[in-house]
């Protein structure tokens, strides 16, 4: 899979303070913990800060 | 033993309220969407942490509710004492708890409402927790 810019995609994750991680492609990571964020916690989180907290795996 | 758990398991369970919400409100809602209807919610103390002023709710759920959640077991600890005027200069997460529970401990005495939903077990539980509700933590 290749991102937007045409560099290939690689698998991040991403934590969650409370302990919850997703792992997957940026848009992956991004949707996931953005749910997790509304759903659990109240809270709206841009996909930069998502991804600010994002490393490879 | 009672049991710290919910969506976060054994880990403290944050919630942001925006400034024109109603903490109670967003506690009970996301509470009941996650765990299913919940016994009691009510709140125990405030700090500050995280940048924040932090509220700390007692969210009372039944026991088929925490089946498929991790939870800890919870023991005592000592309160984090504050001066005269000041708070407490830190708190730890399972002070919070211990507070909280000594506070419902005073409530299964003094208030019709919350006797009313507690369970026999969880008052027996209670029981051997110091009610101090006018502690400031």
């Amino acid at each position: 899979m290749e991102s937007d810019k045409g560099l290939p995609d690689t698998t991040l994750v991403v934590r969650c303070d409370c302990g919850f991680e997703v792992r997957g492609t940026s848009d992956e990571v991004v949707a996931g913990m953005r749910e997790h964020a509304k759903t659990v916690h109240n809270m709206s989180a841009t996909p930069e800060q998502i991804l600010e907290r994002a490393k490879a795996v | 033993m009672p049991e710290l758990a919910g969506p976060c398991g054994p880990e403290p369970w944050y919630i942001e309220v925006g400034a024109d919400d109603d903490p109670v409100e967003v506690v009970s809602r996301l509470s009941r969407n996650l765990l299913g209807q919940p016994l009691m919610v009510h709140s125990t103390s405030w700090r500050r942490a995280r940048g924040s002023v932090i509220l700390s709710f007692v969210v009372v759920i039944g026991d088929e509710q925490a089946a498929e959640l991790a939870g800890v077991p919870i023991g005592r600890t000592q309160l984090a004492r504050s001066a005269a005027t000041e708070a407490p200069k830190s708190i730890a997460a399972v002070q919070v708890i211990e507070h909280g529970l000594r506070h419902l401990s005073w409530l299964a005495h003094d208030d019709a409402v919350v006797q009313s939903v507690l369970s026999p077990e969880w008052k027996a539980v209670l029981a051997g927790y110091v009610p101090e509700p006018f502690q400031h933590l």
